[in-house]
Parts: structure tokens; sequence; C-alpha cells
């Protein structure tokens, strides 16, 4: 299962190409890991911390944005992997902001968009077909960011059927 | 800018005061989560900057507001406003919005404000002397605690610097400004932040993980790891003094395994294997694996009816039956390496007196009496039927199954009273029995209920779920009195006047089987079965499910009432039953795969081991599947153990001459070593509760840690880089070799023999793996500079072609497996069918010459046609046969067939017009025609290579000849013409020579 937790943040480290440090849960069970010899805490303060460190540069707009994502996320996925019924909620509202947008922040592809879908990955790949059209936009975005070869680099892409997707939920801009 | 706001929502304030601080005009808008301004989750309060830009998240909103201007703050301030919202945030609102707070949840709150007290010990403010964003969200978060006096003197009393810090900023204007715009009152109540609820308070659930990877090893657990991996050795226990008779050790773990004792008249099945002595097995070289001193023994049940009947099938007496049976048993245990301390049996001079002696204790102790009993008798046997002597319909209700057995219905499982059952009839010879009085002993369980009942509450929490399930079943109703002794005459017979012809029953008696095996192992079975109190003794017993009422209540009942201070049982371990290919195993009725028959599949006995335990029926009935069988040898012993074992070892072999390198752990590596310590414990934790399959799932994902280790370090490719690298290659397989040794250890139980050659492979001897139970690690199980022996494959690869047809070969019951040999048989002898037609053609036209009453002759005609098609069947298949013979043998024969079904068929011809006569000659006709060419064409072939092999050497003599013909006629004259031709010859000749040669 996928949630905030150490793989996800492994497999950002993979995507960006850098080494995510020693990892694990701290005594609060706080995700945490030392970069730069700096103890990091949390998976949204990580995530953005490697993608600075990779040489990323946002905005702050753009920042702030990536980590109301990221802290959201942080604050509520857990629930959903164990809870279906609450996962459909929270699905519901990230395919609520993607059906106005392209991406989570925007209409530009962000590092909040490669750990959101690692996340919600597993969230999306139990559910049935059926199921799957009542988040079409998140659907539609999980074959965007999985049609980056990085990104599927060390996972295998979920496969969603791309006919319906273009028809029934096309791309905004 | 606006802000969409529920009532009284602390996050609001902070939306509040970061744009008080920065000078900036905000305006509020009541909303609601059903309302329609949300562009994604539904989250208040929600910052409306433009309509191109919102924040539903309040501490975005707050840095957005109030951002940090100081940039050497590392995103200090962001990492404490997420710690406030995955921490801070839902604890908070778990308090204020609860009707009763828990003493986690408490303590978590206490955790969370304990850690905001002690930065703010250190500064004056959260990220030190300077106002942040993080300030403002923590302090509106706190806001009710300070502010409701109830819920401040409950949670705040200790926390003095946060007390000082929440006034002196509640005096600044910003936030006096902000808090009069927001409006809200402490006492609540306060709103949720999100349509989808506060988060959980994360430190109260646990982590959400991935199968493989629990979540990673906390810091203690690595530290742990690093501690034991360097000293885990020094901490293994002083090993066993081996004895050649085991009896219990003072200052030991002293611990006695029995497996139920299997009934001596039949093979075990697979189902009888796993659920008692494989099990017992397995536990059994856990125990000494762990130095524990243990006593595993069984033996073969032999007394009691169900000898008698077989001995009656087969012609024999009841000793020339055990000591039959004994043997297969004794074979069978031993393929399945089934390592018994010591296999008995019962029928011996120890258990008589054993038997005897506690019969005569209970007796005097008050708790045997005699009862009259109506039992029934067959006149025509002349005696009292036994049990399992009769058959009738099952007297319960809503089963009334027809040939339940005396003792127990095998549809409903209930226990029945012979007499009670409805038309019974004797299983010998069928005759109706009638009811006669006989007196007998019983034991009155009644009186020993209480005791059983008190002793049973305080111990069944060591016992299975199957044991447990049973044994409550079994009291919900009061205990009756049980027949101790029966009229039958292989047995123990009973040790007082009156009742010499009669001997125990053989639920009384064995049980006892284990004290007298004991005694035969041992020649001192008190020290076990009644130890001293300063020794540690426990007593495990395996079985299946049906012996349990045995176990916990018949026979402790027998203990307990002669009060001696034997040992009952601590530990008892049921597992549920086995079915084959969804149907059920049955020794009564053949179905299913037995001990012999596994034996006969050539399947190694560790792959069938590794499959039961695998599969052992722990929870729930589980099923026996050849396919399966296929696919966890191939998965799991062959692609998970095998591959990884010999991978590790070749690469030691191959590139370090076989010197296990030493391993320099990086964190890493210890990071893995904590993982594989969790799988230990919890192999251990499984295995001392007799949870053997589960126990088994762990050791095989430390296998699979070991190969996913292997697969991402690459050692390969790391042998061949820098220096630096090549050290991380040989730490590598160095873990890997010492996770061989770990698998070699933990799976001793499981696969024996597997675990010998591995040992072999690894040059170590079985003292050096060993496991400390109490401390459960992995530590260098291999010494620095060892060098290990030649690694070799360890499994092979199961074909699913021959497992469908083992399934096809053990499919229906061994009768008619049996029956299926015979009918081959039969079909063979065509001559004898007929005959038998001829004779029976005779009858048929006799009795139709008698008779026009077609029901009188009907059924011989019947039988007459059957027989026909037997011959026809018997016919066909000899005609396959035959041909097979002649046509490679004799053609002679076949041109002699060919010439008299000729004859036969012109004479039919001739005789007859109906085509429906001759033609079938005909056709044998044309069939002995083709078969003749195809035999003659294969004497061909044969004499033609026969042919050719001897012109081989005309060949060469020829093109010798013709060779110095060339030469000859070339050394005469310079002209082309002339010996052109004959070079061409030459050619020829060589041609033909090496055409034949390629051909031989």
């Amino acid at each position: 299962m996928c949630a905030c937790n150490i793989d996800v943040i492994k497999l950002v480290g993979k995507y960006l190409n850098i080494s995510v440090g020693p990892i694990c849960y701290n005594s609060d069970k706080v995700i945490t890991t030392v970069l730069d010899k700096q103890n990091v805490e949390g998976f949204a303060t990580i995530v953005l911390r490697l993608a600075a460190k990779n040489g990323t540069s946002m905005s702050h707009e753009q920042m702030l944005l990536c980590y109301q994502w990221l802290e959201h996320i942080a604050m509520y996925s857990n629930q959903a992997v164990t809870n279906p019924i609450f996962a459909k909620s929270f699905l519901q509202d990230i395919n609520k902001a993607l059906e106005k947008n392209t991406y989570l922040t925007g209409q530009h592809l962000s590092i909040a968009d490669v750990a959101a879908y690692y996340v919600l990955y597993c969230l999306i790949e139990r559910l049935s077909i059926v199921e799957r059209e009542a988040v079409l936009h998140v659907c539609r975005w999980l074959k965007h960011i999985q049609a980056q070869p990085k990104v599927c680099a060390s996972k295998a892409p979920l496969p969603l059927n791309a006919l319906s997707l273009s028809v029934l939920a096309p791309t905004v801009h | 800018m606006k802000i969409y706001t529920n009532e009284n929502n602390t996050s609001t304030l902070k939306l509040l005061i970061a744009a008080k601080l920065a000078g900036k005009t905000v305006e509020l808008q009541s909303a609601s989560f059903e309302d329609d301004v949300f562009a994604g989750p539904r989250a208040l309060p929600l910052l409306e900057v433009d309509d191109q830009l919102s924040f539903f998240s309040s501490n975005a909103a707050v840095q957005y507001l109030f951002p940090v201007l100081d940039l050497s703050d590392n995103g200090q301030c962001q990492q404490m406003q997420e710690w406030e919202a995955i921490r801070l945030q839902p604890a908070v609102s778990a308090v204020i919005s609860a009707k009763s707070v828990t003493t986690e949840l408490k303590q978590a709150l206490d955790a969370n404000l304990a850690l905001v007290d002690q930065m703010l010990s250190a500064h004056k403010f959260i990220l030190g002397d300077k106002l942040s964003a993080a300030d403002v969200s923590i302090w509106s978060t706190l806001y009710p605690l300070h502010y409701n006096p109830t819920l401040k003197q409950q949670y705040m009393g200790q926390f003095k610097h946060i007390t000082t810090w929440i006034e002196q900023l509640a005096a600044a204007k910003a936030i006096q400004e902000a808090l009069k715009q927001w409006n809200g009152s402490s006492q609540g109540p306060f709103a949720t932040i999100s349509a989808l609820g506060n988060p959980q308070v994360t430190s109260l659930v646990s982590p959400v993980t991935s199968p493989d990877e629990v979540s990673g090893p906390t810091v203690e657990e690595i530290e742990e790891a690093k501690e034991n991996w360097l000293n885990g050795h020094k901490k293994l226990q002083t090993p066993l003094k081996e004895e050649k008779i085991v009896l219990p050790i003072k200052g030991r773990k002293n611990i006695l395994i029995t497996s139920a004792l299997p009934y001596v008249n039949n093979v075990p099945h697979l189902g009888n294997i796993i659920g008692c002595v494989l099990s017992a097995d397995i536990f059994a070289r856990y125990c000494r694996l762990c130095d524990y001193n243990t006593l595993f023994i069984c033996g073969t049940d032999e007394y009691g009816t169900a000898t008698e009947t077989k001995a009656i099938e087969e012609g024999l007496t009841p000793r020339q039956i055990c000591d039959k049976y004994f043997e297969i048993h004794n074979a069978v245990y031993r393929w399945f390496n089934i390592g018994f301390d010591y296999f008995g049996r019962t029928s011996t001079n120890e258990q008589t007196e054993i038997a005897q002696k506690m019969f005569l204790k209970l007796m005097d102790n008050g708790f045997v009496l005699p009862q009259s009993v109506d039992q029934l008798l067959c006149e025509k046997c002349d005696r009292f039927l036994a049990d399992r002597f009769v058959e009738g319909t099952c007297p319960h209700p809503g089963c009334l199954y027809d040939s339940a057995r005396g003792d127990q219905c095998d549809r409903c499982g209930k226990l029945i009273n012979a007499i009670e059952l409805i038309e019974p009839r004797c299983k010998v010879c069928g005759h109706k029995p009638t009811v006669k009085p006989s007196e007998q002993l019983f034991i009155q369980l009644n009186q020993l209920e209480p005791s059983i009942r008190t002793w049973i509450s305080s111990t069944s929490n060591n016992w299975s779920p199957a044991a447990r399930g049973v044994c409550r079943a079994w009291l919900r109703e009061p205990l009756r009195a049980r027949a101790l002794t029966r009229d039958l005459r292989w047995g123990v017979p009973v040790p007082i006047e009156r009742y010499t012809h009669k001997v125990f029953y053989v639920w009384f008696d064995a049980p006892i089987g284990y004290l007298s095996i004991t005694q035969n192992a041992t020649k001192q079975y008190e020290k076990w079965w009644k130890p001293d109190k300063e020794y540690d003794v426990k007593l495990y017993q395996f079985m299946a499910k049906d012996n349990v009422p045995f176990h916990t209540i018949m026979f402790p009942a027998t203990l307990i009432g002669i009060n001696e201070g034997h040992l009952l049982v601590n530990y008892l371990f049921a597992t549920e039953y086995l079915n084959y290919e969804e149907g059920k195993f049955s020794k009564s009725r053949g179905v299913g795969v037995f001990g012999t028959d596994a034996q006969d599949t050539g399947i190694p006995s560790d792959v069938w081991r590794f499959y039961l335990a695998s599969i052992r029926p722990e929870t729930s009935d589980s099923s026996f599947s050849w396919a399966e069988l296929g696919t966890r040898n191939n998965s799991e012993l062959l692609n998970n153990l095998g591959n990884f074992c010999h991978r590790s070892l070749s690469f030691c072999a191959n590139s370090f001459k076989g010197v296990v390198p030493d391993v320099t752990p990086s964190r890493d590596d210890y990071e893995l070593i904590a993982l594989v310590n969790r799988e230990m414990t919890s192999y251990v934790q499984n295995m001392e509760k007799g949870r053997l399959r589960d126990a088994l799932k762990h050791v095989m994902s430390i296998s699979r840690l070991g190969n996913q280790h292997m697969q991402s370090e690459q050692p390969w490719v790391l042998l061949k880089g820098s220096d630096d690298d090549k050290q991380r290659g040989a730490t590598a397989i160095g873990l890997c070799c010492q996770l061989v040794a770990l698998l070699c250890t933990l799976l001793a139980p499981y696969i024996p023999d597997t675990a010998r050659k591995l040992r072999q492979q690894l040059n170590v001897n079985a003292t050096m793996l060993r496991l400390n139970p109490e401390n459960p690690v992995f530590f260098q199980y291999l010494p620095s500079g060892h060098v290990i022996g030649k690694p070799e494959p360890l499994f092979a690869k199961l074909d699913s072609d021959m497992l469908e047809k083992l399934k096809a070969k053990y499919a229906g019951t061994q009768n008619e497996r049996a029956n299926a040999n015979d009918a081959t048989n039969k079909s063979q002898s065509v001559a004898a069918l007929e005959a038998a037609i001829s004779e029976q053609g005779e009858k048929v036209r006799k009795l139709k010459a008698s008779t026009k009453d077609k029901s009188v002759w009907q059924p011989e005609v019947n039988k007459l046609l059957e027989l026909k098609k037997q011959l026809t069947n018997a016919q066909s298949n000899a005609h396959t046969n035959t041909p097979a013979n002649t046509s490679t043998n004799n053609v002679a024969a076949l041109e002699k067939a060919v010439a008299e079904q000729g004859e036969k068929v012109r004479k039919l011809k001739a005789s007859t017009k109906d085509k429906s006569v001759w033609q079938p000659e005909v056709n044998k006709l044309l069939e002995f025609k083709k078969q003749l060419a195809t035999a003659q064409s294969n004497v061909q072939t044969n004499e033609s290579t026969n042919a050719s092999t001897s012109n081989i050497g005309d060949l060469e003599k020829a093109v010798a000849e013709q060779g110095d013909k060339v030469r000859k006629l070339k050394a005469s004259t310079k002209d082309k013409t002339v010996w052109q031709p004959e070079v061409k010859i030459l050619l020829d000749l060589k041609k033909q020579l090496a055409d034949l040669q390629v051909k031989n």
C-alpha cells in the first residue's frame, strides 16, 4: 500500500535522481530523514526539500501551491488507504480540482503531482472501472503523469482505458 | 481578498492574524461545505486571492499573507507548519470536540505541547527571535486550550513557556484586531476544517505501509540491529549436550512433545501427516534448534475393534495385522523425515502394566462404577457387537445418514450410542442384532467435571483456536459417565475379577500409550509424566481436531481422577481438516494421497513437508492441490529460496574463492538487518504458539528481503567498479551469505534434508546454526574468514504436465484405482470372454425356446450383450497390441494372415450377398494388408541400411581403384578428354561414399 510513507519518498527520490538520505520514522512516527546534515521532518517538507536540492526553482506562490497539496495528502491519505469509503470523498475533492486544471497546481507539472501520483496510485488501482469513472479527471491526470518515462522507471504504469478518457475527460488546455 | 469560513473556525483566526500582521485587508464571507465555492478540496477557511489563485490550506494561506522574508530559514517555518497540520491540529481538535478523552489521546497532545514548550524555553518565538508564520498557526490552534478555563486547567497547566508566549502575543495589536474580526468564542463549539473531517491523530494509528516494507525500521530498531549484529552470537545459550536417553534436566526448558497416535489399521494420508506427526516434528526440530531439552514420542495405536475388523478382512490375527501396519507407518514416517526420539506401539507389556495400574488407582479413588448396558448381540456371529461392527441410520434428527457407524456418524460428526441406531445391522454378516444387557465399568465424568472445568479455564489460552473451539462445544452439555470397558478380546485385559474377559475401551487405553511409549523410550517415564516441582516440564500435544475431546476432557479427567500429579497438557495444537482437491481425504474410503503414494511420486520429501506446512489447516480447513504443490515448489522454493541461496554462495565461490567476505554494514545494511530481525521475532512468536504456517511465511519473507537486497545492490556491477564499490560489493555478498546461513537455521525444522545439504555447502555444522528464542536476532553466523563448500542448486522444477498426470493418477478412491487395473487385466483374456459368450448365448437360446415371457430372458440377453461389448473392447485392445509386434517381427505371419483372411472373405462373398456380413471381414483384410505393407517397408529400410553399411567397404575399394586409374591416365597423357570421364567417375564414387558415411 502506498500512503505518505517511506516508499513514496524513495520513489520521489528516484524520480529526481537524488539520494533521500537515511529515511525512517522518528519516535513520534513522523517520517524523517537527514539532508545536508539537517534533520528534515514531514512528508511535504521532505518532498519540497528534495525538489529544491535537485535544483527545481519555483516561485513563492508556486511553492505554496505545492505545499498545500502535499500537506493535504499527508493529512488524509493514510485514512484513505485504510478506508475505501473515505477514499471516495478524498478522491472526489481531487477530481474536482483537476476538472479545471491540467495538474494539481495549475497548468504545469510540479513535484506535488509526482508525489501525489505515487500516493494515489494504489487508491486508483483498487477501484473498479465504474468507480474510476466517477473520478475520471484523476484518471486522466494519472495518465498524464505516468506518460513520463521517469515516473514509470520505478513503478509500472497503471493500465487505464485510454479511449474513454480522451473523450470523456479531455485535457483542459 | 476574501476568506470563506464557517463559524468559530480557529484556522480562520490564523489567516486573519497573518493579514493584520502584514497590513492586508481581507473580507470574511460565511460559507459551508455544501456551498459551491470550492475548486478543489472542501476545506475551510478558503482564501480567495483572485479568481485564478486560492488556498484551501490555512497554513499555505498564512505563508502567503505573511511570507517568510528570511531565506536562511531553510524551510524550518514550513516544517513546523506541516507538523502543526498533521500533529498538533488533529490532536487539539480531537480533544476539544471529544466527549471523553482517552489516555492515549491525552498523551499524544501532551507530547506535542511539550515539544512546543521546549522550543519556547530557548527562544522568544517558535523559530528563534523572530515572529513567523509558524507562530501564527500554532498560536491560533492553541487558542481554545488557553482561553477555555476548563481546558487550560486540564491540559496547559505544566507548560509555562507556552502560556507566557500566548499571552505575550495576545497583547499585540494585530492579534487583538484579528480576534475582533474573527468574532469567535473560546468556549466552542468549533468548526471542522474540512468536509473530510478532522485528520486522524497519526500517533494513535499505525502508519499505513506496504506489505513488503512495513514502515521502515525505527532508529531504536536499527541501533539494536547493529548491537546484535556485532555481539549477538555471544548471547547464544550454551548448547545442550546430546544424551542417548533424554530425561528432564534441571534449569532447562524440558519439552515433551507427542503427536496423536495414528490408528494402526491403515496407511496414513497427507491430512494425518500434517495434522499430527509432521507438525509435531517441525515443532520438535524447532525446540532442538533453541536448545530446549526435547523428547518427541509417538507410536501406533493398536488395540480396539478396528484392528479386529481388519484382521477378519485380511484373514490374519490382530497381532499380525499390527506388525504389518506398524512397519508401513514406520517406513512412511521415516521417508517423511519425522525425527521421533522414539516411535513405539501400544500393544506392549509396558502398556498393559501402566494402564492396569492407572485403572486400579482410578477405581480406588472411587471414580469407577459398574453399570449394566444394553448392547447389541449378533446371534448369528454369537458375540456382542462393538460399535464399529455395527452400522445403521443416524438417530440424530436432521441427519438420518443411513450408514452411520456405531460410535460416530460420519455425516454429522455426532457421537452415537450404538443401540440408538435406527435399523442396526451387523457389519460382518448383515444380520439385525438384538439388544442384550452386559455389565461394564464406567468412569464418573460427572464427578470430575468441576475440576476439569477449572483446569481447562486456567490452561486453554495456550491452545490453538481449533482445540479451544471443540473443547468449548463439548462443555456446553454436562459430562456423563463413560464406559471404560467392553466385550472384546484384542486389548488390555481388565485386571479385576468378573471382568477378565473384557478389555479397556480404546479411548481410555490409547492416551496411556504416551506414557508407555515414554517408558519404552526412557525406562523412567515418571520423570517426564510426574515431574518433580523443581523441573520445568511442559507437555505439547499435536493432533487433528477430531482427537481433541479425548485429549482435553477424557484423558485429563482420568489423570485428575488418579490424582498422582501427572503432567496435564499445557499446549494443545490441534489443526482443522485438510481437504483433497476440494473433496475430503478419507482413510476408510481411500480418497486422497497416502503416505506411500507421496513416496512413489518421486517428489522429494522436503518439498512435501514444505508444501504441507504452508497449507497447514491452522485457522480453517485448507485444501491440498497438485497444481498448488507445483506453484509453491517453483515460486517459493526454487525461485525465491533456492535462487537466493545458490546465487549468494556462487558469488562467494566464484568471486572470493569461497572465503566469505567481511561485512562492513552501512546504514542501509543495518536497516535490512533490522527488518530481518522483525521477521525473526515474528517467526519465534508464531512458532512458540504452534502457528507453524505463519512462522514459515516469515522465513520466506527473509529470503525475499535477501533477494531484494541482492537485486538493489547489484554486486556483479559493484565488483567491477572503484575500490569503494568493490568494498560495497563484498559487503553485499558477505551479508547475503550470512543470510543464507540464517535461512538454513530457520528452515531446518521444515526441510531438514535441504538444510543438511545447505550446511554442507556452507561448510558448517548444526551446532553453529542455532537460535536464541529469548533474543531472536540476525548476527554473523559465519565467522570471519570462513570458507564455504561447493554451491549446488537445492531444488528442481516441478513440471505442470507431470503434476496433471499425478492428479489423474490419484483421482477417485483407492478401490477405483485398483478396479481400473483389474479391468485392463480382464479385458486381455479374449478367450475367456468368448467362452463366456458362447455359454451365455446357449442359455439365452434355451430360455427363449422355453418361454415367451420377455421379463424372464431379457436380463440374460442384457448380460450377453454386455459380454459381447467387453469382447469387442478386448479385441480392439488385442488388435492394437498384435500388429505392433508382428510388423516388426515377422512379415511372414502377416502374409499368412492376409492369405487366410482373403480366403475367408472369398468364401463369405460366395455364400451370401449380405454386405453387412462380409464387410467387417473385408475391413479386417484391408487392415492386415496395410499392416503388411508397413511391416515390409520397415524391413526394407532395415535391409537397405544393412546393405549400405556393407557397401561402404566396396565403395572405398572402388574409389581407391578408380583413383589409381586416374593417376595413371594423367601421367600418361595431358589430353583432358581422355582422363576427364574417369575423373568424373571417381568424383561420383567419392560422393556416394560420403553420402553413405553421413547416413551411418
